[in-house]
């Protein structure tokens, strides 16, 4: 799609409305693709601190935001 | 600024945010705002939509894919393709593995954003500033769903025309508004 020559260039558009609109976008992104890896990795019985470590964040970060509470 | 809404503009409100959670929004975007809206199928904004040949069921799922849409197109500005992800993603995981991971698993209470209330963006705090002020120009004492529906209509954003566009309507924001005029004159 959008393969149009006057694609603007999201990151780098100096209208704010055009850059923070992809950079809300690419984070919904993000945590679309986190969640489905990080239920992934549980799936397949990875710890928190193993999936922690490939995400780059602590053990209580990945635990708070996807661990089912009880 | 909410103690002038019926009950049934309040309840757009909620539907909004129930839609805006759902679909895992952080905010209540404009296009969230509209499903809140039509939700009710008794109300005028869905009984002038069905007129047009759009059911409730449609004009929901399409506030949905205009956000989709919207989020594509900045993607793609940033060379991504969120159709090759996506496809990348079910191809993996199966049918549907992207969409709507989040907020699928509330927790007792809904836990997840269930604490407080999500806010509005720019785009629904505006529609629903233009909902008061068709409310006062038209002189009615009441805030109806059918002004949030008047006050979406006239943003400057037009997130919900293009909704309306998306599903082949053609009919320009004061034709809607017209409308919307003359069922609640019907209706007085």
């Amino acid at each position: 799609m959008a393969s149009a020559p006057d694609t603007v260039d999201g990151t780098t558009s100096p209208d704010p409305a055009v850059g923070l609109r992809a950079v809300a976008a690419l984070r919904r992104l993000v945590e679309q693709l986190e969640d489905l890896q990080v239920a992934n990795a549980r799936g397949q019985g990875w710890s928190w601190a193993d999936i922690a470590t490939a995400l780059g964040v602590s053990k209580q970060a990945v635990h708070k935001k996807h661990a089912p509470h009880t | 600024m909410f103690e002038r809404f019926t009950t049934a503009a309040r309840g757009a409100v909620i539907g909004a945010q129930a839609h805006a959670r759902t679909a895992g929004h952080a905010e209540i975007g404009a296009a969230d705002l509209l499903a809140g809206v039509l939700d009710d199928a008794t109300a005028i904004p869905a009984r002038v939509l069905a007129d047009l040949g759009v059911t409730v069921a449609e004009g929901v799922a399409a506030t949905e894919e205009v956000f989709d849409a919207e989020d594509a197109t900045a993607l793609s500005a940033l060379g991504i393709d969120l159709d090759a992800v996506r496809r990348q993603a079910e191809q993996t995981f199966g049918p549907g593995a992207l969409d709507r991971r989040r907020r699928q698993r509330p927790g007792l209470f809904g836990r997840r954003g269930g604490a407080g209330h999500l806010p509005f963006d720019a785009e629904a705090k505006s529609a629903l500033e233009l909902s008061l002020r068709a409310a006062v120009a038209e002189g009615h004492r009441h805030l109806g769903a059918e002004h949030v529906f008047l006050g979406l209509l006239a943003t400057e954003q037009a997130t919900a025309l293009r909704v309306l566009r998306r599903l082949g309507v053609s009919a320009d924001a004061a034709a809607l508004e017209r409308q919307v005029l003359a069922r609640l004159a019907a209706a007085a």
